[in-house]
């Protein structure tokens, strides 16, 4: 068995990740006020706090700021945009030259002219220069 | 496609114990490679002190002697996969095979 009982791997992965914790107390209280006596007392209330007290509040978080700062974001923003979430709609080619352009939009006017009834882009031309009459005055 | 991306993450986790565990030289480098970098982060933190040395002991004996597969693991995922963007990667191949398939 690679990771020994379940339970004793979560009670040694909390510790670590206090022992973690408490490195990044100790390093941020160390990093305002230095190495004094108002500093441990300071690091020994804060650890108290979030060690202890509210460690089910603080432990999420500290993971949540750890996978944070390793980038999980990135993969996130990957998964829901690159991949559009897992979606299978086919992806649309960009525009390669100008030949290119001119075949869509002659493959558009053939399929608009074909759902509207016209033939071909002249019509559709005529179609769309048309203007809708006028209500009657009064 | 979202169960190939999990499944792929997954055979990515998996990848790391199962290579130290077929090969005694790769275990015995994964667990100095993990030795050292803890010990690293600590001094980071802490600087060149006696706490450094216990914190770091500690740290050591529980992720590296007593659970060094599953910190192995989550090591190369996260520290390395994840810092180096590799899993933007497979998750942009697998959406591009997928879809063309």
């Amino acid at each position: 068995m690679f990771f020994g009982t379940l339970g004793e791997l979560f009670a040694d992965l909390n510790l670590a990740l206090k022992l973690f914790a408490l490195l990044s107390i100790v390093s941020f209280v160390w990093s305002h006020l230095g190495k004094s006596p108002l500093s441990v007392a300071l690091i020994a209330g804060i650890g108290w706090f979030v060690l202890f007290d509210y460690w089910k509040f603080f432990g999420g978080v500290f993971v949540l700021y750890t996978l944070l700062t390793l980038g999980i974001s990135g993969i996130l923003i990957d998964f829901f945009f690159v991949s559009q979430m897992g979606g299978e709609q086919a992806e649309a080619q960009p525009i390669g030259s100008g030949v290119d352009l001119m075949m869509r939009q002659q493959a558009l006017l053939r399929q608009q002219a074909r759902t509207q009834g016209g033939t071909g882009a002249r019509g559709m031309q005529q179609r769309t220069m048309k203007k809708p009459p006028r209500p009657p005055m009064g | 496609m979202f169960v190939f991306i999990i499944a792929a993450f997954l055979v990515l986790l998996v990848i790391p114990p199962l290579v130290m565990y077929v090969f005694p030289a790769a275990n015995l480098l994964m667990r100095l490679f993990l030795a050292l970098m803890i010990f690293m982060t600590v001094r980071g933190f802490l600087g060149n002190s006696p706490l450094t040395i216990i914190i770091s002991a500690l740290l050591i004996y529980l992720l590296v002697i007593r659970h060094a597969y599953f910190t192995a693991s989550l090591f190369v995922f996260f520290y390395v996969l994840l810092a180096f963007q590799f899993l933007s990667v497979i998750i942009w191949g697998l959406s591009v095979t997928m879809r063309r398939a």
